[in-house]
């Protein structure tokens, strides 16, 4: 169960951002940038799923997951914790454990045969459901895991992600406009604060991140990518 | 014939996103011309494959627009084929194709 501890924000989002960069799982790479599923050129890349092999990380990055969500919405507004596929089910596990309540998972689409389910797991009518993922980026991916449960009579109410972008300035309200809060612990721009002090990575290669992290659009145009997002 | 599939996926980004909704207008596609069900079947399959692929693996840029050509490739010798009409035509750009795709798959 959750340890009942209630960091500060601002320390949660450091530590979280050193123990990614602990873990190696941030990789920045300007010369030959990375293609976001949007098709966005971007020198940034993470792998939050790397946590899963770390217990001490992941453990104490549950219980900052549980002390945020806790203090932003509440001990008892939710009634189910629910992972997205893939990487969302093993953090919804935990979670879940953390919070005291049931778990299920929601893969991207029904598995086409069989039963064709969509969602793993019970999941009551009415129950208030907090959407997991390891991160966010546009939350595209989550407003279709929550239309997938919206078709069980369960509502989502809140999603987590242990790593939000925050390059894109309307990604909390297309989340809002779609009946979700948005929780988080870190973005790129804890990851580039650490680096800053830490010294990781030459000057170009963290000037080149800032500046992607300033004006993605316009760095991707310049970098083979896409030069405006698609229409969602 | 089957360009605008390549075009959508162009004008969308050739991203994951991208290519998921191409392969799901080529789906669509199939209902209303069942004559053009077996290329729109493996096209379909090319980008699903790309879908399933890159979902939530790192991409590089380089390596998207080396996929974006391979697409483009397997869906022209399609419309070429469709294009000259013979059946022989047709039967050997499916299995060329299909044979393509294979070779690119990772098992």
């Amino acid at each position: 169960m959750f340890s009942n501890t209630f960091p500060d924000r601002a320390v949660i989002s450091e530590t979280v951002a050193k123990m990614l960069l602990e873990i190696n799982a941030v990789h920045f790479r300007a010369d030959q940038p990375y293609t976001f599923t949007s098709g966005l050129a971007s020198p940034v890349y993470i792998d939050c799923r790397k946590l899963i092999s770390y217990p001490r990380i992941r453990s104490a990055i549950m219980d900052f997951a549980a002390s945020v969500i806790f203090r932003n919405v509440g001990f008892e507004q939710f009634d189910a914790v629910a992972g997205g596929e893939t990487a969302g089910i093993p953090f919804a596990a935990w979670l879940s454990d953390r919070m005291g309540l049931p778990m299920q998972y929601v893969r991207k689409k029904p598995k086409g045969f069989g039963r064709d389910a969509q969602i793993e797991g019970t999941l009551e009518e009415g129950a208030r459901v907090l959407l997991v993922e390891d991160l966010t980026t546009d939350g595209g991916s989550k407003i279709k895991f929550a239309e997938a449960i919206s078709k069980t009579g369960a509502r989502v109410t809140d999603t987590f992600a242990v790593f939000y972008y925050d390059i894109f300035p309307d990604t909390p309200q297309k989340l809002e406009a779609a009946g979700m809060r948005l929780h988080y612990l870190a973005t790129w721009w804890d990851i580039l604060s650490v680096c800053k002090e830490q010294k990781r990575f030459s000057a170009e290669t963290i000037a080149e991140v800032e500046s992607f992290l300033n004006a993605p659009v316009q760095w991707s145009a310049n970098h083979g990518g896409i030069s405006e997002l698609p229409r969602s | 014939m089957f360009d605008t599939l390549v075009t959508g996926l162009n004008e969308q980004g050739g991203g994951v996103r991208a290519y998921e909704a191409c392969a799901r207008a080529a789906r669509a596609r199939i209902a209303d011309e069942p004559e053009n069900a077996a290329a729109l079947f493996l096209i379909s399959f090319a980008a699903q494959r790309f879908v399933e692929a890159y979902d939530d693996q790192p991409l590089t840029v380089d390596a998207a627009g080396e996929e974006l050509e391979q697409f483009t490739a397997f869906v022209s010798t399609l419309d070429a084929a469709w294009a000259n009409g013979s059946a022989e035509a047709k039967l050997e750009a499916l299995n060329t194709v299909a044979t393509r795709i294979n070779a690119t798959a990772r098992s």
